[in-house]
């Protein structure tokens, strides 16, 4: 509130125009009325957010009946019949099983070998390491889509369609640039000085690498980690066309329940439930994790 | 303790010639620094030392053995950091603890050793802080510890005070060199900064642009430089240059074709004597030299305006300017002066450098 005062300086008295609050009480409700009109919009913001998944969730829980009802049924008595059929028909067993290992196993395997190749990138000159480095981010520009079908011959040819073995190989491969890219920068952040102080107090590079810079970049490796995890939990176009039966995961096998033309929409409501849920527990589990390490290129000591 | 002798070592970075044939000898039990201005390849000498870097030509003795290629650990040598390099997943006593533990010592001879230097250097409470939790000089001290407690042959150092405040500086000055010599080490560490090389240092080293300027003792240095750069670099507030003219058939010196320098009969006999072609030089005059007074005195002497007073305590850096040319002269508080001021100059012919304006080089 802006008002006219008159201050006395220290030769002269001046009027100014300036803010001012009738006393402190005022300012502090003001304070408050915004405080809570911000927290308003975020609440009703979260709650736009996630009313899909809220919905989905629910949706599962409803009977064939419910879920097909329209106007839609906001109140309903939960059942779990559409995970039964899931689990004790549909095989989701297996599907969730073949998500957990192939998901765990690439992720891996992406994590270990990308961190040394870009352990390799940074810490050696030699020549041409930024050209490798800009081709492996290159590598990842290109749509996956656009190699479906060549991935697919070469998996029938060697017998390896409908595997986890397939699978996990090839998302290994396909999240390795990613690593490479994120551990490249994080890397870099490190002191060299450290490992040097390492090598000149008795280790070799390879001694000091593994007793000094990897525990510093473990918070780095463990959100990689993470972001390889659901970025392969997630991934459906080359579970679809390579894995059909026996090794199918997840995301794929929300197309299957899809019965004589229609939806069973209680039943996508489940699978979709059992897609999210596991994955969502975990990222609350470790977010602390990755915050940690999606910050640490940003804090110096 | 060991001696230190690098022949004729050179490094390349890609085009650019870091190092040109170094040629130094440090003797055991030696504190030598090596100075110079930010670039001129000392850091890299320091690293070729300890095995950081690899020389493209050159050989590298530490105690007698050839050590050139060999890798850091071989090579029985301790180096604190500029950044202190602490481990910052390792508390204290485990950081100090490192190099023995790669040497598998037991942990009854590790603990022994740790006492002991931590005792030295006044480190016993923080043994099992983190290194985030200390402060700049713990660190350093906690460097000097993983340094120290290996009992190395030579210690290496890269600007160990440029990471403290000044008043942390002052104190560890003197405190740091005090510990080598009890340790009776032999120690090599760089550094940009003239005080700290003088005040610590047995022996200095200048060196630009990759290349050994002048070695010998700080005060050698400082009173017989053997060109303007040394002369430039050594000594604060820095040398003042003047450049003249050297007319031999008068015996005087022109500067700024206004000034005229007398020469004496031996000094302008000496200049012909040298170079026939000698024509343009360089004067230099040290600040604490110059005398300053409100009348004219007696003896040469010129006018000049006082541009402003730096007061220091008990002296006080005057900025002098005439012509075109700034000066600063160090006088003992006295006279009063003020800005625009105009006070009479002068200084002597034996406190005078007189170098070459091409190439530097001194000629007295």
């Amino acid at each position: 509130m802006k008002v006219k005062k008159e201050v006395t300086f220290s030769s002269h008295k001046k009027t100014v125009v300036t803010d001012s609050y009738l006393s402190f009480r005022k300012y502090e409700q003001k304070r408050k009325i915004g405080l809570f009109l911000i927290y308003l919009v975020l609440i009703v913001t979260c709650l736009i957010a996630f009313f899909p998944l809220f919905w989905m969730f629910g949706t599962s829980l409803k009977s064939r009946v419910e879920a097909f009802a329209t106007p839609p049924i906001w109140f309903f008595s939960p059942k779990l019949d559409s995970y039964k059929t899931l689990f004790f028909k549909k095989n989701a067993g297996l599907f969730l099983w073949n998500s957990i290992i192939i998901s765990m196993s690439s992720s891996f395997i992406s994590v270990v070998i990308g961190t040394i190749g870009a352990y390799s990138l940074t810490r050696f000159e030699f020549k041409g390491s930024q050209s490798i480095a800009f081709w492996i981010l290159s590598n990842r520009l290109m749509p996956p889509v656009a190699r479906v079908l060549p991935i697919f011959f070469i998996g029938q040819t060697l017998g390896l369609l409908d595997t986890r073995i397939s699978l996990i190989v090839l998302y290994s491969a396909m999240q390795l640039p990613f690593v490479i890219w994120m551990m490249r920068g994080f890397l870099q952040e490190i002191p060299r000085d450290i490992e040097e102080a390492a090598m000149v107090d008795g280790d070799s590079w390879f001694a000091a690498a593994r007793k000094v810079t990897l525990p510093m970049a473990m918070p780095a490796i463990i959100a990689t980690a993470i972001f390889v995890l659901i970025l392969s939990w997630n991934e459906f176009t080359f579970a679809f066309i390579l894995a059909a039966g026996r090794a199918k995961t997840l995301p794929p096998s929300v197309l299957t329940f899809m019965e004589e033309g229609t939806v069973l929409w209680h039943e996508v409501g489940a699978a979709a439930s059992i897609i999210s849920i596991p994955i969502i527990l975990f990222a609350l589990l470790v977010q602390k994790n990755l915050v940690r390490g999606l910050t640490f290129g940003m804090l110096k000591d | 303790m060991a001696e230190v002798v690098l022949k004729n070592l050179s490094k390349k970075f890609g085009k650019v010639e870091a190092v040109k044939n170094i040629d130094l000898t440090v003797k055991d039990k030696e504190l030598l620094c090596l100075l110079g201005p930010s670039g001129c390849g000392k850091t890299t000498v320091l690293r070729m030392i300890a095995g950081l870097e690899l020389p493209n030509s050159g050989t590298v003795y530490i105690g007698g053995r050839e050590v050139t290629y060999l890798e850091p650990k071989d090579r029985d040598v301790a180096m604190v950091f500029q950044e202190y390099a602490l481990y910052p997943h390792l508390t204290v006593f485990e950081n100090i603890a490192y190099p023995l533990r790669v040497r598998r010592l037991s942990n009854t001879q590790i603990k022994d050793k740790i006492e002991r230097v931590a005792e030295l250097l006044d480190i016993k409470e923080i043994l099992s802080r983190l290194p985030s939790q200390l402060s700049g000089g713990q660190k350093q001290r906690v460097s000097l510890g993983r340094a120290i407690v290996r009992e190395p042959q030579i210690f290496l150092m890269d600007e160990p005070l440029s990471s403290l405040d000044a008043q942390m500086r002052a104190v560890m000055r003197s405190e740091l060199k005090r510990l080598f010599k009890k340790l009776q080490g032999t120690v090599i560490f760089v550094t940009h900064d003239q005080l700290e090389a003088m005040s610590m240092s047995d022996r200095m080293v200048v060196m630009s642009a990759g290349k050994i300027q002048q070695k010998g003792t700080p005060m050698d240095i400082f009173e017989r430089p053997r060109n303007s750069f040394v002369a430039g670099f050594i000594g604060d507030p820095a040398i003042n240059f003047f450049d003249c003219e050297f007319d031999r058939k008068l015996g005087k010196l022109i500067v700024n074709e206004v000034l005229v320098f007398p020469l004496s009969k031996s000094l302008n006999h000496f200049l012909c004597m040298r170079d026939s072609n000698l024509n343009k030089l360089r004067m230099g005059i040290r600040p604490n030299f110059i005398q300053v007074s409100a009348t004219k005195p007696s003896s040469w002497s010129f006018q000049a305006e006082v541009y402003i007073c730096e007061p220091q305590g008990t002296e006080e850096i005057i900025n002098l300017q005439f012509k075109q040319s700034l000066f600063k002269a160090r006088v003992n508080v006295g006279m009063k002066m003020t800005m625009g001021q105009k006070i009479w100059v002068s200084f002597d012919e034996k406190h005078l450098y007189l170098f070459d304006q091409e190439t530097g080089q001194t000629l007295t």
